[in-house]
């Protein structure tokens, strides 16, 4: 992605709310803030490196189908510095429940509002061997924060980490499997500016440890805001995160997030993106198998309908040998909306005897719907199984006579084959399967 | 009154000027087994889709009634839940369609039209279990998606199952013998056989006399370009089986000329 790179004469007339942005950001970022000197660094570090690049334009062969010129006009204002606390307290009651995953035993919650931790509305259940650390409180959370160094290739994660204004950072020690799930909620409220937020989380699994974390990110209907979040997962040697992420953003919203998975020897990180809401939608999702016998499961499910436009972006990084990378991007697209998937695999040359598959299934419900899908296959190694395929269908008609010849009606049917091609069998938490499958109905059923 | 009543039906494909079916009667009356006999290409299962609902023909002339309503103006659904119920020639394959969930979301749908209140999931599991017996059809397959991997008998049984769960009117079997061995063949006839009873009609479509020996018809009619050419006891069948379709067809071909 260094490719990103724009010189700042091209640039052009840009509204500069993102420099003022960057200046409240300094306030939340000042001594006071307790943040660990390694990850103030790495702020510096995105403030220039923001600086050189700017916001991408469509001549830049990684954003050609995504045009970012609404969100650089702007204006945003920084959610973190602008808002007053406690009166919006209604709203975020309501999109709290509407976010939050029923059916789980037992979670540990933690919400941010406007891209500030929430300590009233989060719950933590304590574990013996995990750690929750939140940025701008007491030790400030975790050095690792930014390490991945995300935040120097690419314009987005250089914003984001510019504007850094929090983070809660999950450590789970050595050998231990965490019994709670992690249910994380990112709520944008309803205010008087269009702002932008920028909630980050990392989570570090030590040695032979799990867990599950489910993140959601969800604004008031109708407003307009740009959201840039960040999640850092790291695997250690033998570690399992299952990562989950549900967007459900406002139909106003614009959405760049920022993905990046880094599994160690014989780690497992099961990533999957679930994209529902939002105008203007993009992930920058990476799998970084950096150890022998490492595992990256990286799928996703966009449903849109209206005009909504989701653009996901990946790249499985095969670095070590003796690993395996699964990617399998499913898209449901109604009215005109538009998908758009460019899936990059590279294979470095050590990256002997790698596996890594990849799939992109595009069903296209109206005629003024459309999908780009664009595989990249970079391989260095010459003893490699590299795969990828790419579909783009209908409905099938035979299969939906054969639903309504036994009596099932037309909408039903449809819904039938909708959800059967939706399906995605990687997904191990049942509350998660469950909350899909009616979020998917829901976006079927509203009237376009 | 005829369960079913198709009268002089002409049909052809949609955007193309050429006629499939010229002509077509037939009356079903309840309890009586027909079979249309004809080879590939004389329009049996174009007759077998439009008799379904399925799209993509125009119907120009002649009418369908069945128990006394226009079938061509309802939808499929509404057929099937009217009671017809229409056996495929090729089951479609249903990926991510669990055969069990589907079966009771048709069951209660028909139910539904006729004011029956909706079965439980467990009154279904034990009602669909005696079905699937029937057909010889293992539970492992139930809880499979529709048709999906199964072996070509395996679909066409889950055809005849489908139609025992749903206990329709009137049935017909658009060549469900195709593709069968003969082990296949009589468990698809037994279970077919233990459908029949006084108030049900069948629609039998069928290439070879073979079917008709296991499910022995009342009436056979020969089916050759678009038209019945005879129609007669199920002696019929015997008789296109020893002198051939060629032999009918050139009879057709003396009267049409004549």
């Amino acid at each position: 992605m260094s490719s990103e790179v724009r010189k700042l004469t091209e640039s052009g007339a840009q509204s500069d709310w993102a420099g003022s942005a960057m200046d409240e950001a300094r306030k939340l970022q000042g001594p006071q803030s307790n943040i660990p000197a390694k990850v103030m660094e790495r702020v510096k570090e995105a403030r220039s490196a923001w600086c050189k690049v700017l916001f991408p334009t469509p001549k830049l062969e990684a954003w050609k189908y995504t045009n970012t010129d609404p969100i650089a006009r702007g204006p945003f204002v920084l959610a973190a510095t602008c808002k007053p606390s406690k009166d919006n307290e209604l709203e975020v009651a309501h999109l709290l429940d509407r976010a939050l995953i029923k059916g789980f035993e037992r979670t540990s919650q933690i919400v941010f509002v406007d891209g500030v931790f929430s300590a009233r509305h989060s719950k933590l259940v304590s574990e013996p061997g995990v750690a929750v650390l939140r940025l701008l409180e007491g030790a400030g959370g975790s050095e690792n924060i930014g390490n991945l160094g995300q935040h120097i290739q690419d314009a987005f994660s250089a914003l984001a980490t510019a504007l850094l204004s929090d983070c809660v950072s999950i450590s789970v020690s050595p050998g231990y499997e965490a019994q709670v799930p992690f249910q994380i909620v990112h709520i944008t409220t309803t205010a008087a500016v269009d702002t932008v937020s920028t909630p980050r989380i990392r989570v570090d699994a030590g040695d032979n440890s799990r867990v599950t974390i489910v993140e959601s990110h969800i604004g008031a209907t109708g407003i307009r805001y740009l959201s840039l979040p960040i999640v850092e997962l790291a695997a250690e040697a033998g570690a399992c995160i299952d990562y989950y992420k549900i967007q459900l953003e406002s139909e106003q919203a614009f959405y760049v997030a920022g993905v990046t998975a880094i599994q160690c020897r014989d780690a497992h990180i099961r990533t999957h993106l679930f994209s529902f809401g939002g105008a203007l939608v993009r992930n920058n999702a990476q799998a970084l198998l950096n150890g022998s016998g490492s595992q990256a499961l990286l799928n996703g499910l966009s449903v849109l309908s209206g005009s909504q436009h989701v653009d996901n972006a990946t790249l499985i990084h095969h670095i070590e040998p003796n690993a395996e990378s699964r990617e399998h991007f499913k898209g449901i697209y109604r009215d005109s909306s538009k998908g758009v998937f460019s899936g990059t695999i590279t294979v470095e040359k050590r990256a002997q005897k790698t596996n890594a598959f990849q799939s992109n299934q595009a069903l296209l419900l109206s005629p003024d719907a459309s999908i780009e899908s664009r595989p990249q296959l970079k391989i260095w190694a010459d003893d490699v199984k590299c795969t990828h395929g790419a579909t783009v269908g209908q409905l099938d008609a035979d299969a939906l006579f054969y639903l309504r010849s036994r009596g099932i009606g037309e909408q039903e049917a449809k819904a039938f084959l909708v959800h059967a091609f939706a399906v995605l069998n990687s997904v191990n938490a049942e509350p998660v399967k469950v909350r899909i499958e009616q979020l998917i109905s829901e976006k079927l059923e509203a009237k376009s | 009154m005829s369960l079913l009543k198709i009268s002089d039906l002409h049909a052809r494909i949609e955007g193309d000027g050429r006629e499939i079916l010229k002509g077509i009667s037939i009356e079903i009356n309840p309890g009586e087994v027909h079979a249309i006999m004809g080879v590939n290409g004389s329009g049996k299962s174009t007759l077998a889709s439009i008799l379904g609902g399925k799209g993509g023909y125009d119907v120009t002339s002649g009418s369908v009634t069945f128990d006394g309503k226009d079938l061509l103006e309802m939808d499929p659904e509404i057929r099937a839940r009217e009671g017809l119920f229409l056996a495929f020639q090729y089951p479609v394959e249903l990926p991510g369609v669990n055969t069990t969930y589907f079966l009771r979301t048709a069951l209660n749908a028909v139910r539904e039209h006729r004011g029956q209140p909706q079965i439980s999931v467990r009154e279904f599991a034990t009602f669909v279990k005696e079905k699937a017996k029937l057909l010889e059809l293992s539970d492992e397959l139930l809880q499979r998606a529709v048709n999906e991997g199964f072996s070509g008998g395996e679909k066409k049984r889950n055809e005849v199952f489908q139609m025992a769960v749903l206990e329709p009117k009137l049935a017909i079997l658009d060549e469900t013998d195709s593709g069968l061995d003969i082990d296949a063949l009589q468990t698809v006839a037994q279970g077919v056989n233990r459908m029949r009873s006084a108030e049900r009609g069948m629609l039998v479509i069928t290439h070879y006399q073979r079917l008709l020996n296991y499910i022995v018809p009342d009436v056979v009619h020969v089916m050759i370009d678009g038209r019945i050419v005879q129609s007669g006891g199920k002696e019929l069948a015997l008789e296109l089986e020893q002198r051939g379709y060629n032999d009918f067809r050139n009879e057709v071909r003396d009267t049409v000329s004549a």
